[in-house]
């Protein structure tokens, strides 16, 4: 083979190579079924390992120590139902913490007829919620917690409107009072609970506090919103 | 002339560079596999043909570069194993501003340990301390948002073990000798002493530590980069180690022994430590062989030495930067030295280390463009100048201070004209898409034309480097 035939052959070889890289970084990027970077460029730290880690941190610290960090345990993966003008549409796993962009990302990116405008994809996402991508001209996004079909998140803003629910692991005493049936001092007692023993992972949890029964509960359930 | 015969520790590095952007999102396998196609790739593309006999080097050089490169994401990707509560004895190492807290470096037998305190809090490098507290992985202090500064990363790169929250930290009395202390004393005696400019270039020059006030001068001015310790600081040290040792015996080993204090002494920074890595090979070479080694294979070997001694390295904006600028430079390196190719010459170190800068910073001075031009040869002349002015201030000898009074002068007319050049240049680059293809271009071209391909080859190699930098491109 001659000089120039072995040149084009390298050239060749050279850009296959460079193709294969492209192919590998585009198409498994944050696909990956296993090992640890599975999310969007995310860290190679897991959140499950950083728990897990700080979990026998707190089991080896000292008494005194272990009262100051509440005992905590996020969910390693969340699930959301993605639907409307999304490349592909349907049940995806994000990672904890992930905002409405994130997932859209991870479902191919937004087609050319969604309303951009129409959506906050800065939106923090929960467990288990469905969001919704409108068409332009359909109505505005909607983010739903699971089975409720209750609003999760208003537009626009992290922290649920009084008329979408108050989230009871987030809401201030002040906030709690709002609920029919919650005065002062039992507000006080929720905040302290969710304080002592972690966050409230379903409104069955505010059986817990002394002075909400059944009855109450059954009664706030509808107004109330538990996100992990 | 091919890549493998020039400079054949540069196809692993940009293997190995390839393979560590891709750490982030690939598992540490395909991370080794897509960074060994890219070694593959630049070799293959920067070669006509191989001499006769050298095939076998082909397969060896890709090994080089899979094999490392899946120990070394792994090492990144594999979680910390030192957690739980520690109490002892410590020695404070680095101790610095972080936004509202104070970043202390802890040396104990738990490994390097990280805090976050108070300012109220804060302690002075080189002293002994008892300290209390829990392990946690410096991901923990260090939240890592896509797009943002990730301080974890930051740390590592400064050898950095864990992080170590809720501390409590008893100062006691004594100092260790050692480069932490010498350090706190030198700088005790530059910010008592000394009038403002000289006190801040001094500072970042002898002890590693940026005034702030000084800092934006050079911010505005585009020479930020002079603040930092890398090659332009060792290399001038080197210059004047070597002269003033001129006819000693054992000459290689003092030199080494100075320079290498020198580095510690202010804080060993990534980019200090690749020059000084780069120095000691050329003063090796030049021992042992009569000549340095290729000044790009040079750069290629400190780059992947100390990458295989700390991966985490590869995000330290500084590494990063002086790795770029001389890597550009070495392509320069030969040939007659005329005023034009030095203006070319300083023309592609901007170009090519603008993507990187404006990324990091959010924009890049224009007037860094001329400002580097005057500016080198004005500080490798002031900085020595300055050094010797301010030892007898230093020393406490008498009338010393009219010296330092004298070069205080010195550094405010200097301000004033750079003040002037930059406002003739006021303009911004900002960070995007074109600027970090003109950068990585720039790197193409520059690697091509230090290997010698030709003018057809370094064109395809520039291309392979905007790809690269396409493809692998941090928001």
């Amino acid at each position: 083979m001659d000089d120039k035939k072995k040149a084009v052959l390298f050239l060749g070889g050279g850009l296959l190579c460079f193709a294969l890289v492209w192919g590998i970084v585009r198409g498994f990027a944050g696909r990956w079924p296993w090992g640890t970077p599975t999310g969007v460029a995310g860290p190679s730290w897991s959140i499950r390992q950083s728990m897990r880690a700080s979990e026998d941190a707190i089991q080896l610290a000292p008494e005194s120590q272990q009262q100051a960090v509440p005992e905590k345990k996020a969910p390693e993966k969340w699930v959301i139902y993605l639907t409307g003008e999304v490349a592909r549409p349907g049940i995806l796993e994000i990672s904890p913490d992930s905002r409405l962009y994130e997932a859209v990302e991870k479902a191919g990116g937004l087609t050319g007829k969604a309303d951009r405008e129409g959506v906050n994809l800065a939106e923090k996402l929960a467990d288990g919620v469905h969001a919704h991508i409108p068409r332009i001209g359909e109505e505005k996004s909607r983010l739903r917690g699971a089975g409720t079909g209750e609003e999760l998140l208003p537009e626009g803003g992290s922290r649920p409107s009084p008329s979408a629910g108050i989230d009871i692991n987030l809401a201030s005493a002040q906030e709690l009072e709002t609920l029919p049936g919650i005065g002062p001092a039992l507000a006080r007692q929720i905040v302290e609970d969710r304080t002592a023993n972690g966050p409230f992972k379903s409104p069955e949890d505010l059986l817990r506090v002394k002075g909400i029964g059944q009855a109450k509960m059954e009664k706030l359930k509808g107004m109330i919103i538990v996100r992990p | 002339m091919n890549p493998l015969s020039t400079a054949p520790s540069l196809v692993i590095f940009a293997g190995w560079c390839a393979g560590l952007s891709a750490s982030s999102r690939l598992p540490a396998f395909l991370a080794a596999v897509a960074g060994t196609l890219v070694s593959a790739s630049f070799l293959l593309v920067g070669t006509k043909r191989f001499p006769p006999g050298t095939s076998l080097f082909l397969p060896l050089t890709l090994l080089a570069v899979l094999l490392p490169l899946f120990a070394l994401v792994s090492r990144i990707q594999a979680p910390p194993c030192s957690l739980g509560p520690f109490q002892g004895d410590a020695v404070v190492l680095t101790e610095r501003s972080w936004g509202r807290r104070r970043a202390v470096v802890l040396e104990t037998a738990a490994g390097k340990l990280l805090c976050l305190l108070r300012p109220d809090k804060a302690v002075t490098e080189g002293a002994r301390v008892k300290v209390r507290g829990r392990l946690s992985p410096l991901e923990s202090l260090f939240p890592r948002r896509e797009g943002a500064f990730d301080g974890a990363r930051y740390w590592r790169g400064r050898g950095v073990d864990s992080g170590f929250e809720s501390a409590s930290v008893e100062v006691g009395e004594d100092f260790r000798p050692g480069f932490a202390a010498w350090r706190t004393t030198l700088r005790k005696r530059l910010l008592l002493s000394l009038p403002p400019l000289l006190r801040g270039h001094l500072l970042a020059a002898w002890a590693g530590e940026k005034d702030p006030e000084v800092e934006v001068l050079h911010r505005r001015w585009g020479t930020a980069h002079l603040l930092a310790v890398s090659g332009f600081h060792v290399g001038l040290l080197a210059l004047t180690v070597l002269w003033c040792l001129q006819g000693f015996r054992f000459k290689l080993l003092w030199s080494s022994c100075l320079l290498w204090g020198y580095v510690f002494l202010t804080g060993a920074a990534p980019s200090a430590l690749r020059a000084m890595v780069m120095i000691q090979l050329a003063l090796v070479g030049t021992a042992m062989a009569g000549s340095p080694s290729s000044a790009l294979n040079s750069v290629a070997v400190a780059g992947t030495a100390l990458l295989a001694y700390n991966p985490w390295l590869f995000w330290d904006v500084g590494w990063r930067l002086s790795v770029i600028s001389v890597l550009v430079l070495c392509s320069f390196a030969g040939g007659r030295r005329t005023f034009a190719r030095g203006i070319l010459a300083s023309l592609a170190v901007w170009l090519a280390t603008a993507g990187e800068a404006s990324r990091v910073f959010g924009f890049v001075p224009v007037a860094g463009l001329a400002m580097n031009l005057i500016a080198l040869p004005v500080f490798s002349v002031l900085l020595p100048v300055a050094s010797i002015a301010a030892l007898p201030t230093l020393l406490g000898v008498p009338g010393g201070g009219l010296l330092a009074v004298g070069m205080e002068g010195i550094f405010e007319t200097w301000s004033f004209i750079a003040d002037g050049i930059s406002s003739i240049l006021p303009w911004k680059l900002a960070y995007g898409p074109l600027i970090w293809v003109v950068s990585a271009g720039v790197v193409g071209a520059a690697a091509g034309r230090g290997l010698g391909l030709g003018r057809e080859k370094t064109v395809l190699l520039s291309i392979l480097a905007v790809l690269c930098g396409l493809l692998f491109r941090q928001p």
